[in-house]
């Protein structure tokens, strides 16, 4: 239950100070927000909540502020003071507020059990970091670090919170906890939200250690505490690598932990602090979002979800505009694709959160109720796109798939139109999730349909977008019959995830990306696929090596030398993170678990260096080389492959499905958080099971075989 | 894409008064190679910078430095991002282990939020071979303020100046020897005041 202080910001606003006390039970989670502190630098917050406890936030846009979290364990009547901090040292005082806090006192937390390292040795030199070290016993999920100042030394100005999970030989930092200019907490106990953050150790570390009595450089106070939560994903693998996977949720999925320009996990944050994000506002990433959000306990980026999708413009045919407000993606063409995936993400949301109400809202502009805007998208994609003649086709004569269109899709360097595989692909994708939208809706006639014409996409594809030269799917063909083929992972890779592919060619496909064959002419064979390490280049044939090219210089140009050469730009010889995804999904349905586990392992090693906070420039200083952060959310989808793949779960008509492929080493794997129509569970699959257990909304079920939840609660073999 | 949020705190920022206090004498910025976090994060190696690293030695007062490999003829021009901050000066040093023959010449520009470069010096500073060569400059000092598109700006146009980005460009003359092999330059952290 939340509750939002939003009255009190605004009547202080107001009114100077006279606000109406706001009042919550102990124990209780409230959310307060504290008013923007406005001006042209970047700054954090620092709340004091009037209980002997401060907590600070993260840097971002002065125009806006966080959404902070508190739970009082005692009764009483406290004044809530916050304070902004420009990122130059200003401090910047803000309104007060009172709170009334109801209830009997509440046991306090019990602190996790860890050891403490000695404290730092004072020293001459300014730049030596010191840091204080806390050991777990065991890998722990950290909610929350409580620091304080030592009687008679300084409290650092400066300091930044480092996890390692691995005992300490690897150590990354926190991107949301690091400070300078930090004002003295006097008595208070500072608290540092972690948010359930996988930690062998954690260290309190300041880069520039204030001065004591002495003159000396010294990093004095009381041992840190920190009090403990819940992993989000368990299994018996190693204890590192559950860390690191968890942690990779915590960055990609949740992007709980990264700094956050705007103080919200939907708008991206731009160098030097680009990080994780949760999600983005587009049509485009109406699928993706509904994929990592759906099942979230996280009310206000829920309310954002539904508002988004039912503010996103449609024509009188039905195709979808890509933003709320637009047809066109930055302003340069239309993405008919988008209709698709807002088919697919608005189905499955539904089916997780079975609000009917959501389906009835009505659009503000038109006030159409959202399910005739999914059925109208569907209608747009089977007649207007030629859907039910089981091929695609954009019809928009500035995409006409040729050296001379204009891109279509999320790939928007590529002149993707007319006969798109990666449009075809989601066109396939949307069937089966408005299937299964029609059919929780007792529409079952209309359900068969769209299955029915499943089969028919996918012998369509196979025959229209298979290369039998090199093996693999082109990428479109173009309305002048040009076909082009510059082995596109992102396209293979997803169709061999839906289920598009026929066998032989989806075994075909892997050879080709694991190196066992190759393919001549290309520019990237063998283990160079893989150059990135944690995802495949997104085309092993150069932009360049074909004039007139299929790459659209509308924003890079490419060729030796260019800022787009193959190697050097996200789109051309670069990647993108989220491709994962559909690589280890593939991977699963072709290879099965262990060899998808194989590819996860050299991610989670790779993630284990430096969380993946990767952002190389080329020699012209553009930072799209890898595509990882900042504009990427869809990168939380690798992580999320512990639902997708490992544990099987996704909604479908009847209830929650659950078809575990737990790696041959591990004997369970769960999720302790995870929320379906309405209700929170936890999951788990375990081996040696016979039968699923139902214990209120904790679910065992058998690690082999098909089972579904209902939304009622049972769980049924499936 | 407006949450409702959103308009709460722009109704809350437009009513709501602030205060600015002095600001501190430590640095409102460092940054002296000593964290592992990936210096690609906040720099970017651009043109006749081939590659970087952090290496322990050379460094000064017990931090490290970033030690650039610049292919000149060609400039180099390291690029360092900074969160949106008002400063008044920056300050960091330059070890040149380089002949005293190749002489490499240093032009710091910083970047504003108005777009507009600011050019810290008039001519290159010379970096001394050997030795470490100490850059401390106050913005107001700037030898020239442009925007693109404008004449050289007057310092009454110039108030509160937020800055994002800094440019460390390093050049030769046309009777540089040394090209060939990139050489070496290592830069040893950056204050921001």
């Amino acid at each position: 239950m939340k509750k939002q202080l939003q009255i009190a910001g605004l009547c202080c606003g107001l009114a100077a100070g006279i606000c109406a006390a706001a009042t919550v039970q102990t124990g209780q989670e409230f959310i307060y927000t504290p008013t923007p502190a406005g001006g042209p630098e970047m700054v954090w917050y620092l709340v004091d909540w009037g209980d002997g406890t401060v907590t600070p936030t993260w840097y971002g846009l002065a125009d806006f502020s966080p959404e902070m979290s508190k739970v009082w364990n005692r009764p009483g009547t406290f004044k809530i003071q916050s304070q902004a901090i420009t990122v130059s040292g200003r401090n910047i005082p803000l309104i007060s507020s009172p709170i009334t806090v109801a209830g009997s006192t509440m046991k306090e937390s019990v602190p996790l059990s860890a050891k403490s390292s000695d404290a730092p040795q004072a020293t001459d030199e300014s730049r030596r970091p010191q840091s204080y070290t806390i050991h777990f016993d065991r890998i722990e999920a950290v909610d929350r670090l409580e620091l304080a100042k030592e009687t008679g030394a300084a409290f650092p100005d400066n300091f930044c919170i480092e996890v390692s999970t691995d005992g300490g030989k690897v150590w990354n930092d926190v991107p949301a906890a690091a400070y300078n200019h930090f004002p003295d907490p006097g008595d208070k106990k500072v608290c540092i939200p972690l948010h359930g953050l996988s930690a062998s150790d954690l260290r309190v570390t300041s880069y520039k250690p204030p001065q004591n009595a002495s003159g000396k450089y010294e990093l004095r106070m009381k041992e840190p505490v920190a009090f403990g939560g819940g992993k989000l994903f368990c299994m018996d693998a190693d204890p590192m690598a559950e860390a690191d996977w968890n942690n990779m949720w915590l960055t990609y999925g949740s992007a709980a932990n990264e700094v956050l320009h705007n103080f919200d996990p939907w708008w991206p944050t731009t160098r030097p602090d680009e990080g994780g994000l949760l999600g983005i506002g587009s049509t485009i990433w109406s699928h993706w979002n509904a994929m990592k959000v759906s099942w979230l306990n996280d009310p206000a980026s829920k309310r954002y979800y539904e508002e988004c999708v039912n503010s996103y413009p449609q024509d009188e045919h039905g195709l979808m505009g890509v933003a709320p407000g637009t047809f066109y993606h930055l302003d340069h063409s239309k993405h008919p694709v988008a209709t698709a995936l807002f088919v697919s993400g608005v189905s499955q949301w539904y089916l997780m959160n079975r609000d009917p109400a959501f389906l009835q809202t009505k659009d503000a502009k038109t006030g159409v109720a959202l399910i005739e805007k999914v059925r109208k998208a569907m209608k747009f994609l089977l007649e207007d796109m030629d859907g039910k003649t089981g091929l695609l086709a954009n019809h928009d004569s500035k995409s006409d798939g040729t050296v001379k269109g204009f891109g279509s899709n999320y790939w928007d360097a590529w002149r993707f139109g007319y006969r798109s595989a990666y449009d075809a692909t989601e066109f396939y994708i949307s069937l089966y999730w408005l299937a299964q939208l029609e059919t929780a809706l007792g529409n079952a006639d209309k359900a068969a349909e769209y299955m029915a014409l499943r089969p028919l996409v996918k012998q369509r594809f196979n025959e229209v977008f298979w290369n039998e030269e090199t093996g693999r799917f082109i990428g479109c063909e173009g309305k002048d019959g040009s076909r082009h083929d510059y082995g596109f992972t992102f396209v293979n890779l997803q169709a061999v995830a839906a289920g598009l592919a026929t066998p032989e060619h989806a075994e075909k496909i892997m050879q080709w990306l694991d190196g066992e064959r190759t393919v001549k002419g290309d520019t990237s064979t063998g283990a160079d696929i893989y150059y990135w390490k944690i995802s495949p280049r997104c085309n092993t044939l150069a932009a360049e090596a074909i004039r007139p090219s299929f790459w659209d210089d509308w924003n890079t140009e490419v060729g030796p030398g260019a800022p787009g050469e193959y190697g050097k730009q996200v789109q051309n010889g670069g990647h993108i993170f989220y491709v994962s995804h559909y690589d280890l999904m593939s991977r699963l349905r072709i290879k099965g678990t262990d060899a998808a586990m194989k590819r996860m392992d050299v991610i989670l090693d790779e993630f284990h260096k430096d969380q993946l906070h990767r952002k190389p420039s080329n020699k012209f200083g553009i930072t799209h080389v890898e595509g990882i952060l900042c504009e990427f959310p869809e990168s939380g989808l690798v992580p999320l492959f512990m639902l997708t793949g490992v544990l099987g779960v996704e909604p479908e008509a009847a209830g929650l499905h659950i078809e575990p492929s737990l790696p041959t080493a591990w004997s369970y794997a769960g999720v302790t958080e995870y929320w379906f129509a309405g209700k929170k569970y936890s999951i788990r699959a375990e081996r040696g099971l016979q039968q699923p257990e139902v214990n209120g909304t904790s679910i065992k079920v058998p690690a082999e075989g098909r089972w579904l939840l209902k939304p009622e609660g049972d769980v049924i073999k499936w | 894409m407006v949450k409702t949020y959103r308009n709460f705190m722009t109704a809350a920022l437009l009513l709501g008064a602030g205060f600015c206090g002095a600001a501190p004498q430590t640095p409102a910025y460092f940054d002296y190679f000593s964290s592992h976090v990936r210096p690609d994060r906040y720099t970017r190696n651009m043109l006749g910078i081939v590659s970087s690293r952090v290496v322990d030695e050379p460094s000064r007062d017990g931090g490290r430095s970033l030690e650039m490999n610049i292919a000149f003829p060609e400039m180099g021009q390291l690029v360092w991002d900074i969160p949106v901050m008002k400063i008044s000066r920056i300050r960091f040093s330059v070890y040149n282990p380089n002949p005293a023959t190749d002489v490499i010449r240093l032009s710091p520009v910083l970047l504003d939020t108005a777009d507009r470069s600011w050019n810290l010096v008039k001519s290159g500073i010379v970096l001394k071979s050997g030795e470490w060569t100490t850059v401390d400059l106050k913005l107001a000092d700037a030898a020239e303020v442009t925007k693109k598109g404008t004449a050289t700006l007057k310092p009454s146009e110039m108030k509160d100046a937020v800055f994002v980005v800094m440019f460390l460009k390093f050049e030769v003359g046309s009777d540089f020897k040394g090209s060939g092999q990139p050489l070496k330059l290592y830069l040893d952290g950056m204050e921001c005041y």
